[in-house]
């Protein structure tokens, strides 16, 4: 294999268009979508922050799937699924996180506080942090991927709770912003970039994963 | 507009941050491989010794 051509991380024509869609986001969140009128500039967070919140909460329960049907067929291929999701979704959990609390320092005058939203939006930050703790603790494949599948189907519990907790209890969460129809041409939009972004990420990690299972099995079999 | 800024360029880190990840494990499979290669053609070349030597 030495002196082959070293495989790419992405092929350039995917590369390009990712990273074209990164930028679209920015531009159309700056030129195209109007200022709100009681929050101004600020009101622009919400076009990332709802992106990757809603890639977080749709991430934990196509995890869960995974995981469910792991436990069903005790095939590894699920569980690789399930892991390529773990990461991105937890990477898409942060960001709502930090986002929000950029959103909230200048909304609320605080970067943090008590609200239910608040509260059940990092409870899923934990069950993502705990999945990807696992892992990493555990060597035996098997083992790992069943205990992070009940991990996950426990965990799936939160996401409805997040989605309805403004609805539920009583907190100062707004339960959905209100915006223009430019806005919302322009939160679709982001919502669809971002999205293709992280599905690019996944399926690239969940290639990996394979080969890697692949290669880490045949590895065994030539030492033995 | 600092606010939006600040959001939208934890997205590019994470994102950028992830792909190196990514990238770095990349290169230790491509070593695993090499190192599968070498011990294939260790058995391999080990097999036609064998071989000639009856």
């Amino acid at each position: 294999m030495k002196g082959h051509e070293p495989t790419r991380f992405a092929s350039p024509p995917i590369g390009t268009a990712a990273v074209g869609v990164m930028v679209a986001i920015g531009v159309l969140a700056i030129v195209k979508a109007p200022a709100e009128l009681t929050m101004g500039d600020v009101q622009r967070v919400l076009y990332v922050h709802i992106s990757v919140a809603w890639l977080s909460l749709v991430g934990f329960v196509a995890m869960a799937c995974c995981g469910f049907r792991y436990l069903l067929t005790r095939q590894l291929w699920w569980d690789h699924w399930s892991q390529s999701i773990g990461e991105v979704g937890w990477i898409c959990s942060t960001l709502t996180l930090i986002t929000g609390s950029l959103w909230a320092h200048a909304a609320w005058g605080t970067w943090w506080t008590w609200d239910p939203r608040l509260v059940t939006a990092f409870i899923l930050w934990a069950f993502y942090s705990g999945n990807l703790l696992l892992r990493g603790s555990l060597e035996d494949p098997l083992q790992r991927a069943r205990l992070v599948a009940v991990l996950t189907i426990i965990g799936v519990a939160d996401v409805p709770l997040v989605v309805m907790a403004t609805r539920w209890f009583r907190g100062i969460h707004p339960v959905s912003p209100e915006m223009e129809p430019a806005m919302h041409v322009v939160l679709v939009l982001s919502m669809i970039a971002v999205t293709a972004i992280m599905l690019l990420l996944l399926s690239r990690r969940r290639s990996q994963l394979q080969l890697e299972h692949r290669v880490s099995e045949l590895l065994t079999q030539a030492i033995e | 507009m600092e606010t939006f800024l600040a959001a939208y360029l934890s997205l590019w880190f994470a994102v950028l941050l992830y792909i190196g990840w990514i990238g770095t494990r990349q290169k230790r499979l491509r070593q695993q491989v090499d190192d599968l290669h070498e011990r294939l053609q260790g058995g391999l070349d080990l097999g036609e010794r064998d071989s000639s030597g009856m």
